[in-house]
């Protein structure tokens, strides 16, 4: 008995698949490069006049956390190391622009006391990172 | 002709697609969206060699207490919890339109007490930057404690 062949439209399940397994290949990434970012879990205050900026240029990163615990970039630093750091990028490419990333909660005191380290180290501008609502 | 029909292990297409849309909504649902983060940028004050007679600038100072309390010129503004500072932002831009006619520059000195949270300092970054205020410096920024 021969089969019958109908010209009829059937779902696809062979592309279907692919784009299933690429967005979940996708996913499974962001989840991962996000991972990085939660760890410091900084929640940066809210500004409404807070700029998005179209380059962000060559700046220094900061984080500072709820407690007041100093990192340079995500490496946990102490005021000394992070005053020499600073110099340094000072020294190698000046002019050095400062990005800080501080919990909305952070003590004041550690907010001046950064600033007081930028200005030691020679920076000439001090961006505090906001979420602009 | 009849066909031979071998007891053969297939590759079982239906669960896996199953576990994928699992997976996948999974993922989807897991995953935050990353909110851009915008800028409120202020310019340090740096030793530069003065050559001509200098412009003394018009200079208000703004205390933030631990309790987020706004002092200006020792005058509270505003409850500690008002996160618009109304009061503050309107004398801000007296200041500002009172320096422009003078053709001076205003300036803002924060005076952040140890204990006040950053929030309150960005909410007062805010406040200059709406009446047009750019020049701000931190009291005791470059280590002298006043």
């Amino acid at each position: 008995m021969r089969r019958v062949h109908h010209d009829e439209v059937g779902l696809q399940i062979a592309p279907m698949i692919d784009v299933t397994l690429l967005l979940l290949f996708f996913f499974m990434l962001a989840g991962k490069i996000t991972k990085g970012d939660k760890l410091l879990d900084i929640k940066v205050p809210v500004a409404a006049t807070g700029k998005v900026p179209a380059d962000e240029g060559a700046r220094d990163v900061v984080n500072i956390d709820e407690q007041g615990r100093l990192f340079s970039g995500s490496l946990p630093v102490t005021t000394k190391e992070l005053t020499a750091h600073l110099k340094q990028r000072f020294k190698d490419y000046p002019p050095l622009k400062l990005y800080i990333r501080a919990d909305s909660k952070t003590p004041g005191k550690k907010i001046k006391e950064v600033m007081a380290v930028a200005s030691e180290a020679g920076a000439i501008e001090v961006i505090f990172g906001v979420i602009q609502r | 002709m009849r066909r031979t029909e071998h007891p053969q292990i297939e590759l079982q297409i239906a669960p896996m697609i199953d576990v994928c849309f699992l997976l996948l909504f999974f993922y989807i649902i897991t995953s935050k969206p990353v909110k851009p983060e915008a800028d409120m940028s202020m310019t340090l004050p740096g030793t530069v060699a003065q050559e001509e007679s200098l412009d003394i600038p018009d200079e208000q100072r703004i205390a933030i207490q631990d309790n987020g309390q706004i002092v200006l010129n020792d005058l509270a503004l505003d409850r500690p919890d008002d996160k618009n500072l109304p009061a503050l932002l309107a004398t801000l831009v007296r200041f500002k339109e009172s320096s422009e006619a003078n053709k001076s520059e205003a300036l803002i000195t924060l005076d952040v007490s140890d204990g006040a949270v950053h929030q309150r300092v960005v909410d007062v970054l805010n406040a200059c930057a709406k009446a047009g205020i750019q020049g701000v410096t931190f009291a005791g920024a470059t280590g002298d404690e006043e």
